[in-house]
């Protein structure tokens, strides 16, 4: 989907600016010139985005002809309690993470209060903890005082996953209140508005478009999970499709059953698109991003307070527990197999990310290269792109399985090669469902080179190649590396495709979580959980850490 | 003399040095600032800044960028705080009230009109609780006095750059405000429209009697909109009058200098004559130079390098078939003003 509800946080906003049609129509260059003139590069533009589209049209075209019994038995026993645990959950996370990722971002975009800083880079960590690793760590600590049996409650799970989710919202509401004039806020006091007035008639629905794209990765995320539900009990459709899968082996019912969920991500997109309506959400004029209230006293300990407690739930307690049990697991762990299996597992997992996102960053930079996006047929390659990010990742497994096992029955392939259980499979799945955050970081990256900028540099005598080296990367480029680091997260964490399609010797991280849990081994799962956290941590250091540069280059 | 004259005449009075007298003619000032201060960082960016405004007067405070007179604009709204001083609007002391309890409107140079919402709900948006009829009718009242009327219930966006800036007024206007703020209100718009719009929110202010403080750093448009003109320079206002008398009678050098062209002749005073491009005349021979000549439509500008040193600019009236003097040509400068010239200190 090309439009702002699924753009990664870094880019929502210049998206929507983007849009706006600029005074400046100078003959452009460098990599947004390159533009694909020449018919191979063309071929290969269409090819990837078609390649990249076909699991997900195949899952969808399943439901053409549907295996009925299989349906008739899901609609007599599971499936009402599906569709009502899966929106249940969906709408409650939904309203979790937008009220608290939209409250602290405000709070550390508005106020200063002592740590706020440090408190407004902390509060995006949560990103690096997938919530099947929250979710353990709380289950079992609120076990005893709640007892085994409530604790496996849809509410605790809407919970954890709203802890680990809030992020999404919380960047996009940062960067779109980074982006609003305080202008706009200044008129709005004149006429009459308190400050808070101003906030919710003027800054909040000015932030709505950049709110809705981080609700709907958060609802795809929500769609998606397979790992925290299954703990808390939870079965919904997504839990289905796998159940129905490794129950019944029945590939079509399995896809017929996905499509629901693409219906929802559908439904989901189409509400904030015709919500939207006329208006626009961007201001003219110079940005000089909103003044800054002082707090002390009371407002002072109560923001900074808030701020820790959210920190210390998401994360520094459920670290700290990880430790002690990785330090447990260490000692009983006798003959050293752990620590074994640990690089095993690590190494795998970083192959996979690694291979996955250069090869989404690979793609993306072909397609923003070689994609005319004011051709309507390269609104529609863009579109096919990016299909993926909209469809949740079983969805994507089973899509790839029905085209992958449809390509080895032809026979195309040499001999003995299968690439159902391949690790080329595998990475194919993870392009298509990824692919979408490298693409629109990359082209809203670009985008924000100016064209006066560019016009410049090629009457001084630069060539195509000289501005995309010289100007387009350097500007774009922390913008480009962002979008990168945010697959390479995703790809980590990732669970679903992984669990359905990994082949033979290739155990990431999050396999080993989850089969350690799903026997209820917490002090076993606790040594991946903590690999899986501390890369996460990493990569989400380099996300900020460009971010931040990004702004810098690009101001 | 027109009530509003005599009303400015009442605050010009007030200005020149008599005190207000507070019994009658308060009621008259709309906005009056009284010591005003601002600092950052402990440096004053507005400085012991005093000035009063008339009810229906246009008060044009004019000055180079960075000096202050955005942030005193602020300060009077009541969106930065004061370190010291008083904001009275129309007789009610604002100074530690908040923004939106002052009653005051504001024009920014990017309109800053809300874009997520109708030209309605925009103007609408000061009005308060209010039956829906008499909402709309005062939208399409306000519409029609910015001379836009059926623009309703379009967007923002959908409308040109001089009629946002109308709509910015009149949302500004729709809450009676005591007195309107703007803030560089033109600067944003094309030269060719700049005139048109800047008539139609002139008119539209005059038409709602509404006292304006209008911060431009264009000596042209504060001359030509301004009842009054303040003159201000790193941080505080070094003259207030009338444009013509700014002009023709500024207090100091700088003042002379930043509202137009101007060359200054050694008085017997020890003080210095200042002559406008427009006090000079050149005749052909002598033991002046021309350096340089601008054609500017009515007047060719000569810069002229006198023969004591000092280059000064002459302005002689064009016209059609118009012999004019070419650049290296020797020519003699004399002062050719019908008035006394104007003695400001060297």
């Amino acid at each position: 989907m090309t439009d702002t509800s699924t753009l990664p946080p870094t880019l929502a906003s210049d998206e929507i600016i983007a849009d706006r049609p600029g005074p400046l129509r100078v003959p452009q260059g460098g990599i947004v010139a390159a533009r694909a003139r020449s018919l191979p590069a063309s071929f290969a533009v269409a090819a990837v985005a078609i390649a990249v589209s076909i699991p997900v049209l195949v899952t969808v075209w399943s439901i053409v002809q549907p295996s009925t019994d299989v349906w008739a038995e899901l609609w007599a026993t599971r499936l009402p309690g599906m569709l009502r645990d899966t929106a249940t959950l969906l709408f409650t996370v939904l309203a979790g993470t937008l009220v608290l990722g939209t409250a602290l971002a405000w709070l550390v975009t508005a106020y200063q209060f002592p740590g706020r800083r440090l408190l407004g880079w902390l509060l995006v960590t949560p990103l690096a903890i997938p919530g099947y690793v929250l979710g353990f760590v709380w289950l079992d600590t609120l076990q005893e005082p709640l007892g085994a049996r409530a604790v496996r409650s849809i509410w605790l799970c809407a919970l954890v996953l709203t802890l680990t989710l809030y992020p999404y919202v919380y960047l996009f509401a940062r960067a779109a209140f980074r982006e609003q004039s305080q202008r706009a806020v200044d008129v709005a006091r004149s006429l009459g508005c308190s400050r808070l007035q101003a906030f919710w008639k003027v800054v909040l629905p000015m932030a709505r478009p950049s709110l809705a794209g981080g609700a709907a990765l958060v609802g795809m995320e929500v769609l998606t999970d397979v790992g925290t539900v299954r703990l808390f009990n939870v079965s919904t459709v997504a839990d289905g499709v796998l159940r129905v899968w490794f129950g019944t082996g029945n590939r079509n019912a399995a896809a017929e059953l996905s499509v629901l969920l693409i219906g929802v991500a559908i439904v989901l997109i189409a509400i904030e698109r015709l919500g939207r309506g006329r208006a626009r959400y961007t201001q003219g004029g110079a940005r000089q991003g909103l003044t800054v209230h002082r707090l002390r006293g009371v407002g002072a300990t109560a923001a900074a307070t808030a701020g820790w407690s959210v920190f210390a739930i998401a994360v520094a307690l459920p670290v700290i527990r990880l430790i002690t049990w990785t330090q447990e697991a260490r000692r009983t762990d006798q003959t050293a197999t752990v620590a074994g299996d640990l690089g095993f597992h690590l190494m795998s997992s970083l192959r996979v990310a690694a291979v996955a996102t250069l090869t989404c960053l690979a793609l993306g930079l072909l397609l923003v290269a070689g994609l005319n996006r004011r051709r309507a047929s390269g609104k529609v390659l863009a579109r096919l792109a990016t299909l993926g990010y909209a469809v949740p990742g079983p969805v994507v497994a089973i899509g790839v399985l029905i085209t992958l096992a449809a390509l080895d029955r032809t026979g195309v392939l040499p001999d003995g090669w299968l690439l159902v259980g391949s690790f080329a499979g595998l990475i194919y799945a993870l392009v298509v469902r990824f692919l979408a955050v490298a693409y629109q970081g990359i082209e809203s990256s670009v985008g924000k080179v100016s064209p006066s900028v560019i016009a410049s540099a090629r009457t001084l005598g630069a060539g195509r190649f000289r501005v995309a080296t010289r100007i387009e990367l350097p500007i774009a480029g922390a913008g480009i590396i962002a979008a990168s680091v945010l697959v390479a997260i995703d790809t980590l964490k990732e669970l679903p495709i992984t669990l359905l399609l990994r082949p033979f010797g290739t155990e990431t991280l999050p396999i080993w979580v989850w089969q350690a849990t799903s026997e209820s081994l917490w002090v076993q799962a606790a040594v991946p959980s903590l690999a899986i956290v501390a890369v996460g941590m990493v990569l989400v250091a380099a996300l900020l850490w460009t971010l931040e540069h990004g702004a810098e280059t690009v101001s | 003399m027109t009530d509003l004259d005599r009303r400015v005449d009442t605050v010009l009075g007030a200005m020149d040095g008599e005190a207000l007298d507070h019994g009658g003619p308060e009621r008259t000032v709309a906005l009056a600032v009284h010591g005003a201060r601002r600092e950052i960082g402990g440096r004053a960016i507005v400085d012991d800044v005093s000035f009063e405004v008339a009810d229906g007067e246009l008060f044009a405070l004019v000055g180079p960028s960075g000096c202050g007179k955005s942030s005193l604009l602020r300060l009077i709204a009541g969106l930065d705080p004061a370190a010291g001083g008083r904001v009275v609007l129309a007789g009610r002391d604002v100074t530690t009230l908040a923004p939106e309890k002052r009653r005051i409107g504001l024009v920014f140079q990017d309109h800053a009109l809300f874009p997520h919402r109708r030209i309605d709900q925009n103007i609408a948006f000061g009005l308060g609780r209010m039956d829906r009829r008499d909402r709309a009718r005062r939208v399409e009242e306000l519409l029609e006095l910015v001379r836009l009327p059926g623009m309703a219930k379009r967007y923002p966006h959908e409308l040109s750059g001089g009629e946002q800036q109308r709509i910015a007024l009149a949302r500004a206007l729709a809450p009676d405000p005591a007195v309107v703020l703007l803030d560089e209100p033109f600067a944003s718009l094309d030269p060719s429209l700049r005139d048109d719009v800047r008539t139609d929110v002139v008119a539209a202010l005059r038409d709602r009697g509404a006292a304006a403080v209008m911060v431009t750093h264009e000596r042209d448009e504060a001359l030509a909109i301004g009842d009054r003109v303040a003159v201000m320079s790193a941080g505080r206002i070094l003259q207030i009058d009338r444009p013509e008398e700014v002009y023709e009678r500024p207090v100091d050098r700088f003042v002379a200098e930043f509202l137009g062209e101007a060359a200054f002749l050694p008085a017997d005073d020890g003080r210095v004559a200042m002559v406008r491009p427009h006090d000079l005349a050149v005749s052909d021979g002598g033991p002046d130079v021309i350096v340089d000549r601008r054609y500017l439509g009515a007047v060719w500008r000569y810069d002229v390098r006198r023969a004591d040193g000092p280059v000064v600019a002459v302005d002689v009236a064009a016209g059609p078939g118009d012999r004019s003097l070419q650049v290296g040509g020797q020519v003699t400068v004399s002062v050719a003003a019908d008035h006394p010239l104007h003695h400001l200190p060297a």
